[in-house]
């Protein structure tokens, strides 16, 4: 016993409690005249303490909600820059839920649902004429990873599009094994695995965007070193040169530009 | 608690319905501030709101029953408070609002020090003056409704070890109201 825990008075016996007393305190199942000498004030004071909610503790709720409702609009919203999407997390959650409406069981929710329909469309949109063939707003193909852009049938009861959950994984917030990593909805539920609090796509959901990029089109955001360049005129193709060049630094891109056919033939020129 | 519907009350809050996640909001946030109250006082209303604002963005993430969202919501509460103390903003947190204090009974008030009428923050405010591992051992067993496990895996420590830090701590608040009464007169 540390002096610190010595009682103050001698005199007054503190009875040692057993472990199923103090559970039942803790608990606030001990009924304080059933308490041990010298408890009945503590099992008051532990009942208190887990007491009904007070009026002011709970003055705090509209403001609760309004953040509440702003954060699930801002599911829907995509932001203009990669870096704040990948901050925020939702990515693949927005793509999913608004994708929902397209074609899907996903119920449009409010002012939101139309305005992610909205956006949705101007991105399938985008996309498809930035000639990126991963998706399209009629249900074209779309990477296994992301599942179903309509969420399909197996994206659970409510057919949302959530992310599967594959479970919490511990240590995105301290959770550690608190978490029981449940089966989720599988990855046919029309979204992405999850790794801690931020969907494991972000990754790869870069890489799409340096492919588009690659291409003709010149990307201004941030997040991707493309857009730290200004933009250049379109090159007229070199004349080959009878002896082979050692290869320079945008030679991939040039390549990937060009695809596997071009890299092909140009091998087979060497 | 929320009970068997609370399932359904989650993936209807992940889903975005409003009245699901005030159902969730209204069974947490006053143990949650009274846990957060009682290491930050005068922040325990914006810890609370960070708290929610991470647990809205993990809601879609989460898996487990109630047990298991409880102990993630405080995991995510104490996350947070541990960064503000981290931040280096303890020095202002240190100020007791005024309004706590107004809950706290005076040393000579009988009828205040009687722990029959006391309010659940003037409990908390009482617990909080324990060592600080004891009283966090303790609010979330008691405020948390937590089991000794799930406090365990919270704070990091070993469960035997929250069992005798919550054994010390029971034994410290007998002492501490013996005390009150011999000077304030009969606590009950």
């Amino acid at each position: 016993m540390f002096p610190t825990e010595m009682p103050e008075d001698p005199s007054q016996p503190m009875v040692p409690l057993d472990a199923d007393t103090a559970e039942r305190l803790l608990s606030g199942r001990l009924d304080p005249d059933d308490a041990p000498p010298g408890y009945a004030d503590v099992a008051r004071l532990l009942q208190a303490a887990a007491g009904p909610a007070e009026e002011a503790e709970l003055s705090g709720e509209a403001a609760a909600v309004r953040a509440f409702d702003a954060a699930q609009r801002g599911r829907l919203e995509v932001p203009g820059r990669r870096g704040r999407m990948e901050h925020s997390g939702f990515r693949v959650r927005s793509w999913g839920r608004a994708a929902g409406p397209l074609g899907g069981r996903a119920p449009v929710r409010g002012r939101g649902g139309v305005r992610g329909r909205l956006v949705v469309l101007a991105l399938a949109a985008a996309v498809a004429v930035g000639g990126v063939g991963v998706w399209t707003a009629g249900g074209g193909p779309f990477p296994r990873e992301l599942g179903s852009p309509s969420g399909g049938p197996a994206a659970g009861g409510s057919g949302s599009g959530v992310p599967a959950s594959q479970g919490y994984r511990p240590g995105a917030d301290g959770a550690g094994p608190l978490r029981p990593a449940g089966p989720g909805l599988g990855p046919s539920a029309g979204a992405a695995q999850v790794t801690g609090d931020r969907p494991p796509s972000v990754p790869s959901a870069r890489e799409p965007a340096t492919a588009r990029h690659g291409g003709d089109v010149t990307s201004h955001g941030g997040g991707s070193d493309h857009g730290a360049k200004p933009n250049r005129p379109a090159r007229q193709p070199r004349p080959k040169p009878e002896k082979p060049e050692p290869k320079k630094a945008k030679e991939p891109r040039e390549q990937a530009a060009k695809g596997p056919k071009a890299s092909e033939s140009r091998k087979s020129s060497d | 608690m929320i009970g068997p519907s609370f399932e359904a009350v989650l993936a209807a809050a992940a889903d975005g319905n409003e009245l699901a996640f005030r159902a969730l909001w209204r069974d947490l946030q006053p143990a949650l501030l009274r846990y957060l109250n009682a290491f930050a006082p005068g922040s325990g209303e914006d810890l609370a709101s960070e708290t929610w604002l991470r647990v809205v963005k993990g809601l879609a993430h989460f898996s487990g029953d109630e047990r298991a969202f409880r102990a993630w919501v405080f995991t995510v509460a104490r996350h947070r408070a541990v960064d503000r103390w981290r931040r280096g903003t303890r020095r202002h947190d240190e100020l007791v609002p005024l309004d706590a204090l107004a809950h706290l009974p005076a040393p000579d008030d009988t009828a205040g020090t009687a722990v029959d009428t006391i309010s659940g923050r003037a409990a908390v405010a009482m617990i909080a003056t324990l060592p600080p591992d004891q009283a966090e051992v303790v609010l979330l067993r008691v405020v948390a409704g937590l089991d000794v496990a799930e406090v365990a895996a919270i704070t990091g420590k070993r469960p035997g070890n929250v069992r005798v830090l919550t054994h010390r701590a029971l034994r410290r608040l007998a002492e501490q109201l013996a005390r009150q009464s011999r000077v304030g007169g009969p606590v009950v």
